[in-house]
């Protein structure tokens, strides 16, 4: 039951402050890394704000899962967004702190399943094959997103809005698995990209090197591991909305790349959605069998 | 030199300290694993502001020990399984144990241990920490003995209750505060069996 003030606090607000600083970085006296990160500066405060509107005030130091991915994951992916978006910094070092947040990433906040669920070999399966797993989604999809930005057309710069799909598609998943509260989580990222993409700055007149997709793809990382390992999202369910977030490549395939940008976009759009209907329907289906089971 | 008057005289001691043990009521410093089948922890909580909603814990494991000479020397601890929890529906208790609420696989059990006994009238006065959804805090409560002895079985038991009322959001249960109350009440009830 989300309450219609949420609404205003979680989505609307998170928005604001968003575009907020993303125009104040667009500021001419703004530092040039500052401006190139000021996507990722963006979200993340919006992020923040959306979370301080479901949660309250960031517990620290943290004790749930949510909450190392607030004042952990999050601070730690801006901070390798920045030195991404840093020309004088190597692009390897960015990619290391990539690499260690994906590895990171998961014993961070699975750390009940560690301290009392999987044995050491359970623990160390888990952990790399997530890690790994993780580390390749995100690769591929900063390749995708350099491809697209290279592009530099209307059609290909706003893909990250797909993401925003499959956000919100994350949110309502989560929502009738069994947690409300993470659920509004992936409803407020969904917000925030979609106030800070569509502005100009947000999407367009990036580099390769100041791609706006870090923060969302850790919070995305966070809500599926939550999801799955603590509010029931099935695991099927959580494989088709990692899928979703890397649908947007059928642009590129070879036989759709040259297709006019309408129905490029139109293609890459439906191919994203596709997953997303597949797990909401579903979610709902069992959601009303379990509802009217107890209800009548 | 013989030793057998001294064995003989160990032995005759530990018959004694023995049949006194089993057959005095409660001696000094007596150890007691709570009965899971005679132990209650049920709660209940405003819903809408317009009635209760009752539940239960339906795991519960104890221990206590009862110095009847040396009430401080006394202890308490609870250990309940937070994923036990059952308000007699399913989706409810689903939603309870999700990170909305419980979070029971972070936050797999809720612990009481005692950390003060004083004797009161009809029972002790205990101050503990209780440890609920990985917050933990100082709780007093007044725990009334039932009564004591032995049992049809020969089993020898002491049984207690208590009530006390806290606030799930000192806990970090700030979730769904229109819907569902903060103050919760709490009804907890058992049995030590003397070990």
């Amino acid at each position: 039951m989300i309450e219609p003030l949420w609404l205003l606090l979680g989505l609307l607000l998170p928005a604001v402050a968003s575009v907020a600083v993303l125009l104040a970085t667009r500021h001419r006296r703004c530092p040039a890394w500052l401006s190139q990160s000021g996507p990722s500066l963006a979200i993340a405060t919006g992020f923040v704000v959306g979370y301080t509107a479901t949660y309250g005030t960031p517990v620290f130091p943290p004790v749930e899962s949510q909450q190392w991915l607030l004042t952990a994951v999050l601070p730690a992916t801006l901070i390798v967004s920045i030195l991404g978006a840093i020309n004088t910094v190597p692009s390897p070092i960015a990619w290391i702190g990539r690499l260690a947040l994906a590895l990171g990433t998961p014993p961070l906040l699975l750390q009940s399943y560690l301290r009392y669920t999987w044995s050491t070999g359970q623990a160390f399966t888990w952990i790399a094959s997530l890690g790994v797993a993780i580390a390749t989604v995100w690769a591929l999809l900063s390749r995708l997103d350099a491809k697209y930005a290279q592009a530099q057309t209307p059609s290909t710069r706003w893909w990250p809005l797909l993401l925003a799909i499959v956000a919100g598609g994350t949110g309502i998943a989560i929502m009738m698995s069994g947690s409300q509260t993470i659920a509004q989580l992936g409803l407020t990222l969904a917000a925030v990209l979609v106030a800070v993409l569509i502005l100009p700055g947000g999407s367009d007149q990036r580099t390769p090197r100041s791609s706006p997709i870090d923060i969302p793809f850790a919070v995305l990382v966070g809500l599926w591991l939550n999801g799955y390992f603590y509010a029931e999202l099935l695991a099927w369910h959580t494989a088709l909305l990692v899928l979703a977030s890397l649908m947007p490549w059928v642009g590129l395939i070879p036989a759709l790349r040259n297709r006019p940008p309408w129905q490029n976009t139109a293609i890459r759009l439906i191919a994203t959605a596709i997953p997303i209907i597949i797990v909401i329907a579903t979610a709902a289906i069992r959601f009303n069998r379990e509802m009217t089971d107890y209800y009548g | 030199m013989n030793a057998t008057p001294l064995i003989t005289f160990q032995l005759i001691a530990a018959c004694i300290f023995s049949v006194l043990a089993t057959s005095s009521p409660a001696i000094a410093a007596d150890q007691y694993a709570l009965d899971p089948a005679h132990a209650a922890v049920v709660f209940r909580i405003e819903h809408l502001g317009m009635s209760y909603t009752y539940g239960r814990f339906n795991h519960v494991q104890g221990k206590t020990t009862v110095d009847a000479q040396n009430p401080s020397a006394s202890s308490f601890s609870l250990t309940i399984k937070s994923d036990s929890i059952d308000t007699g529906l399913k989706k409810r208790d689903d939603h309870l144990r999700s990170p909305d609420f419980f979070n029971v696989k972070q936050f797999p059990v809720i612990t009481f241990q005692s950390t003060a006994v004083h004797a009161t009238d009809d029972g002790y006065r205990v101050t503990g920490d209780l440890l609920l959804h990985g917050v933990t805090k100082s709780v007093t409560v007044e725990l009334t003995k039932m009564g004591q002895g032995d049992d049809p079985w020969g089993n020898y038991r002491i049984g207690f209750a208590t009530e006390l009322t806290i606030k799930r959001s000192d806990f970090g249960m700030t979730n769904m505060p229109e819907a569902v109350g903060d103050d919760v009440h709490l009804m907890i009830s058992f049995e030590g069996l003397r070990q």
